[in-house]
């Protein structure tokens, strides 16, 4: 009786534990495409405030969900200003399987954004 | 002679010897089923035990397979299936920071003092922009931007007219260096009424 009921198990422990491990990878990084597109929306939003209403970007500044690492400003020629900013942010980690990645900083997330300010 | 006769008398002894109690654990396992006759000849019984065994055995050599079968068909299917999505997100995300930056090239050129100023104006956005992304190592050399700016029948720049701008960018795709895809974002602005 209990011989028959663990018939099987190896086969199914041999797939299924890396094809769980293979499926969590698949969705963190799922998790982080999309994560990547929230933030630089997220960024985009918020330097097209501050070239609307010239909040002054010299140093890190926070804004909602991230980190603007660095946002550099040239004149364009016949006046006005161009802003370029770069943030930083990490994406939320779904399974401790991706967990020793994140650690090495793999999945951290790059974003770009630019505005005019007049 | 005798000692073949033997061996062959004790080989059967010894199969009819293991079915009955194969018999007994199925009976005990399985209360319901009908206990088999004893009337039974010898004959019978060897062919049942035969064919159940060979049933038993086929049904063994199954166990699992299922799961097996699901992973090696399934697991080829899913990474193509990964790939294209992740291409298609990357694009996705290409296309929204391409619109962004049509939006901010149109600022860029009905802001200008004249044509030849504003297309320098779209130069210059372009190439900071196209700078930053090389300095972080994600654009390629062959990522650069076109664009083509129409003005109606209008003069461009005149007090409110309506521009439009067409941005197109040449993005590699993920999945092979000379497959690439052309980007494109398109934005309609209207030069300043009461520009001086």
């Amino acid at each position: 009786m209990q011989r028959d009921h663990e018939e099987g198990s190896i086969e199914a422990g041999l797939t299924l534990i890396p094809t769980t491990a293979f499926f969590l990878l698949v969705l963190q990084l799922v998790v982080v495409g999309t994560y990547k597109t929230v933030e630089t929306l997220n960024l985009q939003s918020w330097l097209n405030k501050s070239a609307l209403f010239a909040i002054d970007g010299s140093s890190e500044t926070e804004y909602v969900g991230g980190k603007v690492n660095a946002i550099k400003s040239f004149q364009l020629p016949g006046g006005g200003e161009l802003l370029i900013a770069e943030s930083t942010s990490a994406p939320p980690v779904i399974s401790a399987f991706a967990a020793p990645l994140s650690e090495s900083g793999i999945f951290t997330v790059r974003s770009n954004a630019a505005a005019v300010r007049e | 002679m005798r000692e073949l006769l033997v061996s062959r008398f004790r080989a059967a002894k010894w199969r009819l010897t293991s079915f009955r109690t194969q018999t007994s654990k199925r009976s005990e396992s399985k209360p319901e089923s009908k206990p088999e006759p004893e009337s039974e000849s010898k004959s019978e019984s060897k062919s049942e035990s035969k064919s159940e065994s060979g049933t038993e055995s086929g049904t063994e050599s199954e166990n699992g397979s299922a799961v097996l079968e699901f992973v090696l068909i399934a697991t080829p299917l899913f990474i193509p299936t990964l790939l294209f999505f992740m291409s298609m997100q990357q694009v996705a995300n290409q296309e929204m920071q391409v619109e962004n930056l049509a939006r901010q090239a149109l600022r860029a050129f009905t802001t200008a003092e004249s044509v030849a100023q504003g297309h320098q104006r779209i130069n210059f956005v372009l190439d900071r922009y196209s700078e930053m992304e090389s300095s972080n190592g994600k654009s390629r050399s062959s990522d650069k931007f076109t664009y083509n700016i129409s003005c109606g029948g209008q003069k461009c720049l005149t007090p409110g007219s309506t521009v439009k701008i067409e941005l197109y960018r040449a993005v590699n795709a993920q999945l092979g260096e000379g497959d690439s895809r052309k980007v494109t974002a398109s934005a309609v602005g209207v030069v300043d009424k009461w520009r001086q």
